[in-house]
């Protein structure tokens, strides 16, 4: 680990802020429709959710590309971006406002929500902190991490991630590749909405989950949010695409979904050609274990 | 075989032709090279149904004449949801007044395509209203009711070609595509619904174009797409069958290509694709009569 040298030091710290978004339904005044024709009144996009935090399975719910944990965002679209994109998983968040000024919390995803077309992060914070938190709420993140290279492995592109995350992950260089642990390994085919909207250091590109014969193949049943995933056969390079040279490397970020064409989501965070980005099975590659979020769960 | 069209209404819905449109800025292309290229919207006088929708210098090309709405949201879907391709659409403006053309394609929720013959192209203006007799939405074959039929006009379904099979519709189709090629548009618009727009043949892995030899899909082409289900949303269902007509022209932003409006949708077992050239709206429609089919 302490052989991988990143560019570390010319990246800028700043902070950025959003605040608390209020939940939204995917169809106003209405029901979504799911992949075979059932209608469904979505729960969990935006807001503050309770009792769903990173490293709780993202399968079982009754919600729809839920974010476990405080959505955050900005009404104004282009500020919107900009705490979207400059915001990297592992960033401390700090409450500005409310009750619960001063508490910590950490990004540990980023989410698009494709009916409103808006871009937010998840921030996990601990239970107590969470209970004293409202809607509204302005919320900073001390960003840090776009632009982060590793010196000498510039062909993977590193987005959306911290630098003092960077090392946590258990990732190691070893023949010229970056070896990444992951807990599963997704089949490029299985990747749906999110193909072909642009730069990947913004909001998730999700799995598709519509196909229960699927899920149960790929055992997507087992995710957890905060999990990092591999995708082969795609790139993030540039934008979301089909690849039969790349791999990527992302967090989950929003769960699953019964809409066609969607499911959980993944925050890129490494995209790079099969010979140069490597994942390693690892059933702990989850942010909640890396960070140390959940002393509740046993690993 | 049968359908139910004389129970569809027959619905006006107008556009007028939109002014291409750009963001001032490069588009960053799959190969990291950015570009300035004409892109949608406006009266395309080299490119129609029946060209090839790969190889121009250009983006998400458009053929014909591109309509929009420039009503309410509600307005400009209900433009999109109602105009079924092969409708009729006549000009009612301007000096090519009068002059009856054909729906070729819907491209990202607001946009439909009609096709006119070049000495009618060359007399329409930017801002020319067209106005579509919308009719088609229902539609359903007898005997095949879950074969849920989207965007397409009685007059096309009819012209297609299709035969009943051992309880199967065979489609005669130019281009079968894998499902992992689909890019953007999967999952559909805002309301999930495939009825309005299109979604994405990706163009961007070339490896993978010479592979699946996507390259010679013309627009117009019937195509039929694997493991997709269209039903209410664009997404991956093993051996289900979407087909589609391809409305717009490749691109080089990653996850993006030709375009294509699905037309059918089927669970497995009900849609069988069979490989026909001539499968092209042009050709079924008489679109092109100057063109060897």
């Amino acid at each position: 680990m302490a052989d991988i040298k990143t560019n570390i030091d010319s990246l800028v710290r700043m902070k950025v802020k959003g605040e608390i978004i209020h939940p939204e339904l995917w169809i106003e005044r209405g029901f979504a429709t799911t992949w075979d024709g059932r209608p469904k009144l979505t729960v969990g996009i935006g807001g503050i959710v309770y009792n769903v935090r990173v490293g709780d399975p993202v399968f079982g719910w009754h919600a729809d590309h839920l974010n476990a944990g405080v959505a955050v965002s900005d009404p104004d679209p282009s500020k919107q971006r900009g705490v979207n994109v400059f915001s990297c998983i592992g960033n401390e968040a700090t409450v500005l406002t409310g009750s619960a000024k001063g508490a910590k919390g950490v990004v540990v995803g980023k989410t698009y929500f494709f009916a409103g077309r808006s871009y937010r992060l998840v921030v996990d914070f601990k239970s107590e902190d969470k209970m004293k938190l409202t809607i509204g709420d302005k919320i900073e993140i001390e960003s840090w991490g776009t632009g982060l290279s590793i010196i000498g492995l510039e062909g993977v592109r590193v987005m959306s991630l911290s630098p003092d995350l960077l090392p946590k992950l258990g990732v190691e260089v070893m023949d010229g590749k970056l070896k990444v642990p992951v807990v599963k390994i997704v089949p490029g085919s299985l990747m749906g909405t999110g193909v072909g909207r642009g730069g990947a250091h913004m909001g998730a590109w999700d799995i598709q989950s519509c196909s229960p014969e699927l899920n149960k193949e790929h055992d997507l049943y087992s995710l957890r949010f905060g999990d990092i995933v591999a995708v082969t056969d795609v790139t993030c390079d540039l934008g979301n695409s089909v690849y039969e040279q790349g791999i990527i490397i992302g967090v989950i970020s929003h769960g699953e979904s019964e809409l066609g064409g969607h499911g959980p989501g993944i925050a890129t965070i490494f995209s790079g050609s099969k010979d140069i980005l490597e994942p390693i099975y690892d059933p702990k590659a989850n942010l909640a274990y890396i960070l140390k979020l959940r002393d509740d769960l046993e690993w | 075989m049968k359908n139910n069209k004389n129970k569809l209404v027959q619905v006006s819905v107008m556009g007028e032709i939109s002014h291409p449109s750009s963001s001032g800025g490069f588009r960053t292309g799959f190969d990291g090279i950015p570009r300035l290229v004409p892109g949608g919207s406006g009266i395309k006088l080299n490119f129609r149904v029946g060209d090839c929708a790969y190889g121009w210098i250009a983006d998400h090309f458009e053929p014909g004449v591109c309509l929009q709405n420039k009503g309410s949201v509600q307005q400009f879907t209900a433009l999109n949801a109602l105009a079924c391709i092969g409708n009729e659409g006549r000009i009612v403006t301007g000096d090519a007044k009068g002059v009856i053309g054909t729906v070729t394609g819907k491209h990202g929720y607001s946009k439909t395509f009609v096709d006119f013959p070049l000495e009618t192209l060359k007399k329409l203006t930017i801002g020319d209203r067209i106005q579509i007799t919308g009719w088609g939405v229902g539609l359903e074959i007898d005997g095949y009711e879950n074969v849920r039929i989207m965007s397409l006009s009685p007059k096309l379904l009819e012209a297609m070609g299709i035969k009943e099979e051992n309880r199967q519709l065979v489609i005669p189709v130019a281009a079968i595509v894998e499902g992992r090629m689909m890019g953007s548009g999967m999952g559909g618009g805002s309301g999930g619904i495939p009825d309005l727009g299109d979604f994405d043949i990706q163009s961007t892995c070339t490896e993978l174009t010479n592979t699946y030899d996507l390259s010679k899909i013309r627009i117009g082409d019937v195509v039929a797409i694997k493991d997709m289900l269209s039903h209410y949303a664009r997404g991956i269902y093993p051996g289900a069958i979407t087909i589609g007509i391809v409305t717009h022209g490749a691109s080089f932003s990653p996850g993006h290509g030709p375009g294509v409006s699905p037309i059918m949708s089927a669970y497995p077992g009900k849609l069988k694709p069979t490989k026909d050239d001539n499968a092209n709206i042009a050709y079924h429609l008489n679109l092109r009569p100057e063109k060897d089919w």
